[in-house]
């Protein structure tokens, strides 16, 4: 209610009139009484001209516009002739000679107000132009910080509110189609304003016919309220902006074009950024290629190594089997299912390739408990190596995690496979999952020879190891997946030599309000 | 040797089936090789086999269709063979019908393991005996009768659904029941259809029964399909 009144007192132009009549009608009159007593004290009558010119400048410093100015001037000449000229206190214009003095003290005052308001208005517009300055740099710099679409689309909303000191509307695309858009207003009834279908099919004739349309314009649209401006270069629409001033005002020439510099502020920071997203997807998109070309040289030589063996041993036992002995052909066998078990191994991690890189696909991510998803890729480790140890532990709390749980069951399955064969030590692996800040934190740690430092830049690259054998074949791409499916959901994931000997590869999955992975 | 008991194989895959059949026969039972569905859908009637072992991609007809004529006209026990990764296959497999599913790869044990407790499932079915007013695997015992569950002689106080969700499951001990199947079996065939409740009164209930909830004994879980209770001894 009280806004009302405010809003209401602000528009009421009579209020300014009447401060402005007051001001002259008190300057006027004690211009006046200065002259009496000025003509009383028989001072020389030229004076009184000079009392009243003080007077009219005075009056178009203090009130806005020519107008008062003027008035006052015109008062001051019937002042004179009035009080100070023969016939005393009765008009008469007919003396000769006066209607020149008048001329000239009236064109004299003219010409004072006429400068004052100029210097007045030359100063206001200084003024504004540098506030103006100001806002424009703050939006720039504001801007450059800004990181997502949604935040750049405020601060500018922002802007357009605080420089115009008006309601604003901000639509991203067509105002139709209404993707997203974003509101400043000033009161209630101007965002049902902006939310009329009058409104909404102005600001899309804006968009669509890439010029501004509104109110405020000259073409204005019958019973529109607001102006709406498109946000587009020649190339590309970006959206419409919605200004709704508070009183009809003729939008001045001015505001016009600082609201198209505001425009093209707001079209650089959403260039900027939609360049920032493609070199960012361009970066996913390498990121994946290497990946894939790292993949398929290592299955060249990675599949072909145990399907060799394979060959060979079978080859062996199926045309010598009975001459090489029960013990020699049980060890073959054995080496049959090691490989065999290993190629499966390596097909499952290959499945989980195709699954994030398989185009338009997003991950399917849900809602896990992570006991679950931990205890099933420990059951699973333990079925390949039975004689392994494991300790695992998980908090007492129950964690939910969004993730996809046969990629994360990929990921544990390869770690711990790593530890197991990799470390070179009897001693058991652990698994620890904790709640940290930034997420679910998985640690596994072996007690084995830890891992070469030089490697650690780079060893989720999935470079092949120098002079690798084929005790140590497989890692490299096991872990360029693992690093794949944990970036795949926002995570990360870093290994590091333990203090008291072994390695340590963790890996952080975002809990909540992790964004959608999507191409 | 008279009375073997008659394991049908559908698989198209010589390589699969034979090692099965060789497997089955080693130990005493007798296979049955069907290589495509047709074949399999009118060996089914004349041989009455007293289990199915069932491979989801065959070349001339979807697994999941033969489930469905079997299912028709017989509740035969039938035990799903697929890839993994496929687990809404497998959840639809299951919710129709199927008593179990084996991932490929697997070893001999499991699938006899597989084998035996459709087997015995289907038995108490057939004979219409009561299921047994105690249920015990390795340290967890549950009375049904008293509502009372115990690990290691020490009582363990179960709420209301912790308690059905608990004795549903050892009730059909060694099966996989889908999450679908257990929200319905509680809440009702208009429950919502949405897991996560009963997930989170399954991590309850694994605080309370298992010593290390990452590594548990009793209830397994198989992620994205639903729950196994151990039924070992």
């Amino acid at each position: 209610m009280k806004k009302r009144i405010k809003k209401f007192l602000n528009n009421f132009d009579g209020l300014a009139l009447f401060l402005d009549f007051t001001r002259t009608l008190f300057v006027y009159m004690i211009a006046t009484c200065f002259a009496l007593l000025l003509n009383q004290a028989s001072v020389m009558n030229d004076n009184i001209f000079g009392v009243y010119m003080l007077g009219v400048a005075l009056i178009s410093f203090m009130t806005s516009g020519y107008i008062w100015g003027i008035l006052a001037s015109i008062g001051g000449v019937i002042g004179v002739n009035f009080f100070f000229t023969f016939p005393y206190f009765a008009l008469n214009f007919t003396i000769t000679g006066y209607p020149i003095t008048f001329s000239i003290m009236l064109l004299m005052s003219v010409l004072v107000s006429a400068l004052t308001a100029k210097v007045k208005k030359a100063a206001a517009i200084s003024a504004a132009g540098k506030k103006r300055a100001e806002t424009l740099n703050e939006m720039s710099t504001a801007m450059l910080t800004a990181v997502d679409v949604d935040t750049i689309i405020g601060m500018a909303a922002d802007s357009f509110h605080a420089a115009n000191q008006c309601s604003v509307v901000l639509y991203l695309g067509s105002p139709m189609e209404d993707i997203k858009h974003v509101v400043r207003v000033s009161n209630e009834i101007d965002e049902q304003v902006f939310s009329s279908i009058l409104e909404k099919q102005v600001a899309c004739r804006a968009f669509e016919e890439c010029r501004p349309v509104g109110a405020e314009i000259e073409n204005a649209t019958r019973n529109c309220k607001g102006t709406y401006f498109p946000i587009a270069t020649e190339e590309k629409k970006y959206g419409v902006v919605g200004l709704l001033f508070d009183d009809t005002k003729l939008l001045l020439e001015d505001t016009y074009s600082f609201i198209n510099v505001m425009i093209s502020q707001t079209i650089l920071a959403l260039e900027k950024q939609q360049a920032n997203e493609k070199a960012q997807r361009i970066l996913l998109e390498t990121e994946k290629e290497k990946m894939r070309s790292n993949l398929l040289r290592a299955v060249s030589h990675d599949l072909r190594t145990p399907l060799t063996g394979i060959i060979g041993s079978t080859t062996t036992l199926l045309e010598n089997g009975d001459e090489i002995g029960e013990e020699a052909s049980r060890k073959m066998l054995t080496d049959i299912q090691h490989d065999a078990e290993w190629l499966i191994h390596m097909v499952e991690n290959l499945l989980s390739v195709t699954r994030i890189s398989g185009g338009t696909t997003t991950l399917k991510k849900q809602e896990e408990i992570i006991e679950e998803v931990v205890s099933e890729a420990v059951s699973r480790i333990r079925k390949r190596f039975p004689g392994s140890r494991i300790n695992v532990e998980v908090p007492e709390e129950m964690l939910l995690v969004p993730m996809d749980a046969t990629l994360i069951e990929q990921v544990l399955i390869n770690l711990m496979e790593n530890a197991i064969r990799h470390s070179g030590s009897p001693l058991p692996i652990s698994l620890k999952v904790s709640k940290k800040k930034s997420g679910a934190v998985f640690t596994i740690s072996d007690h084995g020879k830890g891992i070469d430092p030089s490697r650690i830049p780079d060893i989720f690259d999935g470079k092949p190891q120098k002079g690798s054998s084929d005790s140590t074949r497989g890692i490299g791409i096991g872990l360029s997946i693992c690093k794949s499916i944990i970036l795949a959901h926002d995570g990360k994931i870093f290994v590091k030599n333990n203090l008291d000997g072994g390695a340590s590869f963790s890996f952080v999955l975002p809990m909540k309000g992790g964004k959608e992975y999507a191409q | 040797m008279p009375n073997k008991i008659k394991v049908m194989i559908i698989e198209d895959e010589d390589a699969i089936s034979n090692f099965i059949a060789t497997t089955l026969k080693a130990n005493t039972y007798a296979p049955l090789v069907a290589k495509t569905a047709s074949e399999a859908l009118s060996m089914i009637p004349s041989h009455c086999p007293d289990l199915v072992l069932l491979d989801l991609g065959l070349p001339d007809m979807d697994g999941i269709e033969i489930l469905k004529k079997i299912r028709e006209w017989s509740s035969i026990p039938v035990i799903v063979v697929s890839a993994r990764g496929e687990e809404s296959d497998k959840v639809e497999a299951l919710d129709l019908g199927a008593d179990d599913y084996i991932c490929k790869p697997f070893g001999t044990s499991e699938l006899l393991a597989r084998i035996r407790t459709a087997l015995r499932h289907s038995a108490k079915n057939n004979n219409g005996t009561p299921a047994s007013e105690v249920f015990s695997t390795k340290g967890l015992t549950i009375d049904f009768g008293k509502r009372q569950v115990t690990v290691d002689g020490k009582e363990v106080h179960l709420t209301q659904i912790e308690f059905k969700i608990v004795s549903l499951l050892a009730k059909s001990a060694g099966r996989v029941l889908t999450y679908d199947f257990i929200i319905t079996e509680l809440w009702g065939p208009y429950a919502v259809k949405d897991n996560q409740i009963l997930r989170v009164n399954m991590a309850n209930i694994r605080r309370k029964l298992e010593k290390n909830p990452a590594f548990p004994e009793y209830i397994f879980t198989e992620v994205g399909i639903g729950y196994r209770m151990s039924d070992e001894p």
